[in-house]
């Protein structure tokens, strides 16, 4: 019999009168799967529940053919990535990723070993013996995933890693997502509401939107979809006037807007997304202009995601 | 010979057991809430008896000629467990009992409540340990912690007076069951005060909260029940003030000594059973761990 790498039936989480999940019926193939929908639409939920944060209120949920809840000897396998960035911020980076090591069952020595290879394979080796609560947002995610990896689980559970980050450490936390999924064989489910960061990590999606898993495949068709809304994106920098007028040389820009009420964030609308991703490690590159921070709302996701369900 | 192999670092040995995996919560759970400096002052402030009882040991010690050293350890303090006795006493009293339990609801409230309001829960129970799993190790920090105010300093003093009085090899060995009475005292108290810490740090998301609230069930009942039972003549109040319980079950599990000797003041035993002191702080102990365990089984992490 087939083994999927998560298996659902009817599952269901209320939260009091709020429906997070609403029958979700899904057999996900091992690999790399991206699990997409707008903020809201149940992938925290979902992770939650795969990851025995959270219990259902109804339904079964399988991860490789177990049941997870109150189950320690399947955790054994998993690495996660949550979504919030607060953490022990007092410790050192080193220190937090050494503990959970210990936690996760590593012996001490073998623990020190462990910490120290997983963060430099995040490349946060130059920062790990500062206290976590000096580090960016883009270093916080970094952190985070070198506590999932540090046991070298089968299983990866990434909440939005991706969110926050700079273009250039956002390139190589996909190449890394890559390389554990596809050069060692581990199964991963990375969340996120932006398509083009999950496009490139995978091609295999599960959409969720209101509750619902709404498709579930290859991600051509809702890509389409998507391609013919202007694509919104946020950039914090220090020289936001040099690189709006860098930017604006460019034919994927439709329009950048500087921010009023912050004198570092610049707001720019791109038709063509995946475009813009490749080019702007190497507009940074190339300009010197530092980028701290690229976000996309999900606004426009949204009226995608409300298209497809119409009638629902 | 590097345990990952070349491309990733992949780990090939054996995880660790259980007990090793609650033993990593324990310690990093004790580092986290002993990291802060304003615990000596608090540590300082709980401990002044014994602080004060040893420095007074010490100091004769020094001074005095050898000879009489012992004499004025006895005339003074009294033999070991008389002493100690006194110092529990002391520190244990209705009135200034609020200063341990202040220590231990400031150190301890965050223990699960900064997990939650953190998310540091989700990165603990994510890992492959048993709920309860981590419940006992948070259980074993909070011990580790609360022995800072009682068997810690207290072996500190015993192993003082031992040295310094001019105790002979006999006295020794006759009085070496008070370390032991000493130790199940602490054991009691420990466990009792860690399970009611757990239990409110397990309720609330705000460890600040939860610490008073430890504080006020602690300490206003025996407050309150101290004035009126003894106003009242109403003994049967003092089971209701934990102050009363912990001497009680103190005399009961020390056995003795009946009366204190030196010139100290002398605390009045509560006139409360001490066997049954034992049991009822037991079994709140017991009951609270069991509602904390349980409310982790069902502990769902947003």
């Amino acid at each position: 019999m087939k083994s999927y790498f998560i298996e659902t039936y009817d599952l269901n989480k209320w939260y009091k009168e709020v429906m997070a999940l609403n029958n979700v019926t899904v057999k996900i193939d091992r690999g790399i799967v991206g699990l997409l929908g707008p903020n809201g639409a149940g992938k925290s939920t979902f992770l939650n529940i795969a990851t025995a944060q959270l219990r259902q209120s109804s339904g079964e949920i399988y991860v490789e053919g177990h049941e997870v809840w109150n189950n320690p000897a399947i955790l054994k396998k998993f690495g996660f990535c949550p979504e919030q960035e607060t953490m022990f911020d007092w410790m050192t980076g080193r220190k937090f990723v050494r503990e959970l090591a210990l936690i996760s069952g590593l012996p001490r020595e073998t623990a020190n070993k462990a910490a120290l290879e997983a963060i430099e394979i995040v490349g946060m080796t130059g920062a790990m013996d500062r206290a976590i609560k000096g580090y960016s947002k883009g270093m916080r995610q970094r952190i985070k995933i070198a506590q999932a990896i540090v046991h070298d689980p089968q299983i990866l559970f990434l909440d939005e890693p991706l969110q926050s980050t700079d273009p250039i450490v956002r390139r190589e936390l996909v190449q890394l997502i890559q390389t554990l999924g596809r050069e060692h064989g581990k199964d991963i489910l990375i969340s996120s509401h932006i398509l083009h960061e999950v496009e490139r990590v995978t091609s295999n999606i599960l959409l969720i939107y209101a509750g619902r898993a709404i498709a579930q495949g290859t991600i051509s068709v809702i890509r389409d979809l998507i391609d013919k809304y202007p694509h919104t994106i946020i950039i914090k920098t220090n020289k936001r006037r040099e690189l709006a007028t860098i930017l604006l040389d460019n034919d994927f820009i439709q329009n950048i807007e500087l921010d009023k009420r912050s004198d570092d964030l610049i707001t720019l609308r791109t038709t063509k997304p995946d475009e813009f991703y490749c080019r702007i490690p190497e507009i940074a590159i190339e300009s010197k202009i530092d980028i701290t921070e690229m976000t996309s709302p999900d606004a426009n996701l949204e009226a995608v995601f409300e298209y497809l369900t119409r009638g629902w | 010979m590097s345990v990952f192999d070349r491309s990733y670092r992949q780990y090939h040995g054996e995880l660790r057991g259980r007990f090793a995996r609650i033993w990593a919560i324990a310690t990093n759970t004790f580092n986290v809430q002993f990291r802060r400096k304003r615990t000596i002052f608090l540590l300082i402030a709980c401990n002044f008896p014994v602080i004060a009882f040893t420095f007074m040991l010490v100091f004769l010690a020094i001074f005095m000629p050898s000879g009489v050293t012992g004499m004025f350890f006895q005339a003074f303090l009294g033999t070991l467990d008389q002493s100690l006795f006194l110092i529990i006493f002391m520190t244990f009293n209705a009135v200034s009992i609020f200063m341990p339990i202040v220590f231990m609801g400031a150190l301890n409230s965050g223990v699960i409540a900064n997990d939650k309001k953190h998310n540091s829960l989700a990165l603990y129970l994510s890992r492959p340990i048993d709920r309860a799993d981590y419940i006992f190790g948070k259980a074993i920090a909070v011990i580790l912690i609360n022995s800072f105010v009682t068997y810690i300093p207290w072996l500190i003093y015993m192993l003082v007076n031992t040295l310094l009085s001019g105790m002979t090899g006999a006295q020794f060995t006759e009085s070496i069951w008070v370390y032991f009475a000493a130790l199940a005292v602490a054991l009691v108290m420990m466990i009792f005060f860690g399970s009611i810490i757990l239990l409110f740090s397990s309720i609330s998301e705000q460890s600040i909260l939860a610490g008073i609230m430890f504080i006020l069930v602690l300490f206003l009942p025996t407050i309150i029940t101290s004035g009126i039972s003894s106003a009242l003549d109403l003994n049967f109040l003092a089971y209701f003030s934990v102050s009363d319980l912990m001497l009680s079950m103190i005399h009961f599990m020390f056995g003795k000594p009946e009366t204190l000797m030196g010139f100290l003041p002398v605390f009045s035993v509560p006139d409360i059973d001490g066997l049954i002191s034992l049991i009822i702080l037991l079994s709140v102990s017991v009951i609270g761990f069991l509602i904390v365990i349980l409310r982790m089984k069902k502990e769902e992490i947003n």
